[in-house]
Parts: C-alpha cells; structure tokens; sequence
C-alpha cells in the first residue's frame, strides 16, 4: 500500500464513560485496536479514537473524515446488549443515544447535520446497557460478551475498508 | 383564587443529565412573594474526598469537578499548595499557567456563547435550530472553542481533565515546534475572535439596568486570571486568606448548591463582574473596539454578559499569542518542601472567582479542604436577579413566558447547572 494521503477514510470513535456500563464504546475500541486484521490500516486511513463524553467537540473528530462510525452507550429499552445500527440521518431520540450532559452524541450530530460537517457517510453502533449505577467503573462487560456485541461491527468494518481502501488502488 | 400549573420542558434522547433545577414562583397582588431557584445535584463531597490524600493528589482530583473549567481547578489548587508550602514556581510556570487559563476561558466563553445564550436572544430553542440560519457564525463559534481545548492540550496532555498540572509547576514543558505551531494558529484566529464581538455586541439583548456588587480579581497591572486581590466596586479589598471574614456560605433548605454573600448580600462573580473592575487594563484595540461597538464599562444590564464573555475570548487570544512569543522550554517545575501549614488560593474562573483553602501536615497530606466556586456564588445574585427580571418583563405575563424568562436569565450566569436549567419546572402560584 502507498502513502495515503491525509485524509481519514474511516474514523472509528467509542464513546463513553467511566460510570457503570457506559464504557462499552471504549471496550469496543480496545479490542479493535488489538485486532489483528486492523492492524495493516491504523495510521494508514484507517483511525481508532475513545472519546469521554466529548459533547460538541465530537464534530471536531469529524474533521476531514470520509466515514466516520461511532459506537456509543443505548438506552432503547432493548435487551441488554443488544447491538443496533442506524445510518446517518436517523432519529437519534428513536436510537436511544445517551448522553451524560445537556450535549451528546445525537445533539453533536443533529447539529453537524446544520453545519454540513458531518462525514459523507456515517452509521452509529447503538449498544443497549442496563445501568450507569454502581458508581464508577470498569464496567461488567466479560470477553464473552464484547465479542458478541463486536461481531456485527467487525463484519462492517471489513466490508467498508475492502470498499474504500482496498479496492480503490490503494495497496 | 389560587391556580398551581406545572410547566416542564421534554429534553429528548439525555438520559445522563447532572441535574435538575426547579423555580417556585408565588405571585400574590403582583408582586413576587416567594422566589426559590431549586438545585437537586447531588452533593459530591469532593472536600472530603481530598481529607488523607497526599498534596500530590490534589490537581488531578480536582480537575474531576468540573469538565468545562477543570483548569481553574487545578490553578486554585496549586496557588493554594505552593502559599503553604513557600513555594515559588517562577516566571516561566507563571506563564504558561496563564497561558493555559486562556485557553480554558476561550473554550468555556465559547461554548456558553453559542450553546446556551446566543440562542436565547436571538429566538432559537436550541444551537442545531440557529445553526441553520447563523451556519458561518456556529462554525466559528466551534472554531474559537476548539483552539481553546488546543491550549489547554498543549500544557495539559488533554482539554478534559488535563493530566499536566502539578504543584509546582508542569509535569514536563512543550517543545518549541508545537508551541510555534500552536501560536500560528492563534494568530490566524484573530480575525474570528474580532469578529465574534462585533456580532454578539450587534445583538439585540433585553435592557434590563439593575444595582449589583461586582466581586472580582484586580492587580492594577493586568487583566486578573492568577494574580492580584480581591476586590468589589462597593470598596472591599482584601487577600485571599482574608476571603472568610468577608465571605459566608451558607445552605438553604432547599438546594443542594450553597449561596454565598458578601457582608450578608449577593453579589455578582464572572466576566461581567471582571470586566466591570477591570476594563481598564484590557489592550487598547479591546478598548478601541469597545467604543466603536458602543459598548461602555462598567455595565448594569447583567444581559451584557455575553459580550464581556467574547472580549475576554478576545484577549485570551492576544494574550496567548503573547505568552507565546519566543517561547523557550524551561524547568518545568520547581520541587516543593511539604509542611504542616494552611494554604489559600484564589483565581478567576471563567465563571468567576474560585476560592480554595487546604490545611496540610507536615507530611503533606491535607487535613481539611475548602472550595467556594463561582456558582454558588453567583446563586443569591441569580434569585435576586430573577425577581428583578420577572418585575420588570411582567408579572401579568402567561406562565410560559415567565419561565423562558427566568430560564434566560439563569443562562446568562453560565452556572454549572446550565444542563439542569435546561429543563426547568416553574410551579407558579398566583393569589
């Protein structure tokens, strides 16, 4: 593969934080930074990010992205564990998104959307959890059940990098 | 006839909200009988959690306080540290904590600014309805917050909850590449940072002139972030080992947050307050733009806090391009001698004065701990400015329009609680 350019094909961001089960996102990105097919593209159009309730400066992330995925804590009234996907636009009250401040993930959105700021495609990774009880993390999740939650990610993750970045020439 | 209606906003999708604020308005022959702006945060018990911690704990403990301003934690924090210990960490340090709190101020001014108080004056429920119609200026707006966040990366390792403070000083200095890069980029904003005021002072804000007790930081010399006494434009001056005698919070039955008064009345802390007593010692292209923007110092309409908060924005910025010229790496801390001692500090926040006392051992380990920040200062001021508002915008107007009334007012303070105002419940009574 040549030197890519700049521009982030694909950025990947897990939103969370430290309290009860809401750092899935994060669990999610560790894992994938570990996993061994990603590894060819980090830093090479490909870009893994765990943000703390990042709020408005979420947009900032998006910056010079071409595709961005965000996976973030639901409250959906799915099943616990549950994995959902939306593709920008959606509702984002439909979706469930969490949000630990006056400003979250589907606030960020809904105003990257007015500014046109967004990345040209985006899909979010709704992850239902049961609680932000029980005072601050890590949270519950086991191996297990972040191999399950991340099965799903994973498959589309490959799809788009195979679409984006292999078949365009960029090898 | 008495009428009780309950009126709540639907804040869709937030299920982790930090709070929630409540007003209860009773309004007997029109006039405000009882007025109690109701906070349910939590108490977080964060004096107590520093009890046995080591001073070494104490920046990174309280940054956690606060997301937004976690920086004037931590500048609190270590002034108090080092006036305990006899621990001067030199020119160096003291500018780049400076430097630092511009950048906090830059990004928290910002976020209020576009977020929570342009909305309001200018007929949206929220930035994402302006967006559409001001895209150029929220652009900006996102702009100027995101270089403040780079500031505070560049000394801190991160914009939240930054990891770089220390008593004493940094944990290590910047290199020279990033600090020339950084200032590039400051010097590029300026034109943005101009432009910011001309807009906000453009607006058409309520006129609303009332009597307060300004509080703020004055040294005589520069704009106060760190340095300097206390002072109110009613004649108060003192240290900030002296705050206690002149300062007194109390609780109230019903909020969580405690109020503070100055000889027993409220009193106003936070941009306006500092510009109020500081004007003077802006740079004269600050001052130039004010006068040719019309805006006269000292102001009474509280709804002019939106413009101090972008020519402080404004000033940062230059400062910061200052503080970054021929910037050359240093020692970056100075190594601190613990002793059973009790230390003050006081700095402004970009919601206004933050006052922190700590009682240490000989090993260093704190005894008690005490913070006032500028919200709970500000409380007392807000009820009081409340009444004055609904007074003067009319009593005899519909519930709904008393409560995005006081909701318009409450935001003007930027009070940590700005998510929980958000979603006010005005329980009115009318006799």
């Amino acid at each position: 593969m040549s030197n890519v350019a700049e521009k982030i094909f694909l950025k990947i961001i897990g939103v969370g934080s430290p309290i009860g089960d809401d750092d899935i996102g994060w669990r999610v990105i560790d894992t994938l930074s570990a996993a061994p097919w990603l590894q060819p593209w980090l830093g090479r159009g490909v870009e893994l990010i765990s943000l703390d309730r990042p709020g408005i400066s979420l947009l900032e992330q998006m910056v010079d992205v071409s595709q961005g995925v965000v996976i973030d804590a639901m409250s959906s009234g799915r099943q616990p564990g549950a994995v959902a996907r939306f593709e920008w636009p959606f509702s984002t009250q439909e979706a469930g998104l969490l949000s630990s401040h006056g400003f979250g993930v589907g606030d960020a959105l809904c105003l990257g959307q007015a500014l046109g700021t967004l990345p040209a495609k985006l899909w979010v990774w709704g992850v239902e959890i049961q609680s932000f009880a029980g005072g601050a993390g890590p949270g519950r999740w086991t191996q297990d059940q972040i191999a399950k939650i991340l099965q799903p990610i994973e498959n589309e993750l490959q799809l788009i990098i195979d679409r984006e970045i292999v078949k365009p020439g960029h090898e | 006839m008495t009428e009780t209606r309950e009126i709540s906003i639907k804040v869709p999708v937030l299920a982790r909200v930090e709070g929630e604020g409540a007003l209860d308005l009773e309004i007997s022959n029109g006039q405000i009988q009882n007025l109690k702006l109701r906070i349910y945060e939590p108490p977080r018990y964060f004096e107590k959690f520093l009890e046995g911690r080591s001073y070494t704990e104490i920046p990174d403990i309280v940054a956690r306080i606060c997301g937004i301003c976690p920086v004037a934690y931590q500048m609190s924090a270590v002034q108090a540290i080092e006036s305990a210990f006899g621990c001067e960490p030199g020119p160096w340090v003291q500018a780049m904590r400076r430097l630092m709190y511009c950048g906090e101020w830059i990004e928290s001014h910002a976020l209020h600014i576009h977020l929570l108080a342009a909305p309001d004056y200018l007929g949206y429920g929220s930035i994402t309805e302006m967006a559409a119609d001001y895209p150029a200026e929220v652009r900006r707006g996102l702009r100027i917050q995101g270089l403040g966040n780079e500031i505070i990366r560049f000394l801190g390792g991160r914009s939240v909850h930054p990891v770089g403070v220390r008593a004493g000083g940094f944990h290590s200095a910047p290199k020279e590449r990033d600090a020339a890069a950084l200032r590039l980029k400051l010097e590029a904003a300026l034109a943005d940072a101009e432009s910011l005021v001309r807009w906000v002072a453009g607006m058409s804000l309520p006129q609303h002139g009332q009597v307060f007790t300004s509080v703020a930081m004055h040294n005589g010399e520069r704009y106060p972030m760190s340095e300097g006494r206390i002072v109110s434009d009613q004649g108060l001056e003192c240290s900030a080992a002296e705050f206690e005698q002149h300062f007194r919070e109390e609780q109230v039955s019903y909020s969580t947050a405690l109020h503070c008064r100055l000889h027993g009345e409220p009193y106003l802390v936070g941009p306006l307050a500092r510009l109020n007593l500081n004007h003077t010692l802006l740079p004269e292209s600050i001052q130039s733009l004010c006068r040719e923007s019309g805006l006269v110092w000292p102001s009474r309409n509280m709804f002019q806090s939106i413009i101090a908060r972008a020519i402080e924005i404004y000033f940062a910025l230059v400062e910061a391009i200052c503080l970054l010229a021929d910037y050359q790496p240093d020692t970056p801390y100075q190594e601190i001698k613990p002793k059973a001692a009790i230390g003050y500090g006081c700095t402004e926040a970009p919601r206004g004065l933050l006052w922190h006392r700590y009682e240490f051992n000989d090993r260093g380990d704190i005894v008690s701990a005490r913070i006032v920040p500028p919200t709970s200062q500000n409380q007392a001021r807000i009820e009081q400015d409340i009444a004055r508002a609904l007074q003067s915008f009319g009593l005899e107007k519909s519930d709904d329009q008393l409560r995005l009334q006081a909701e318009m007012v409450i935001r003007n303070y930027d009070p940590c609680i700005s998510c929980s105002t958000h979603f006010l419940k005005l329980n009115v009574e009318r006799c």
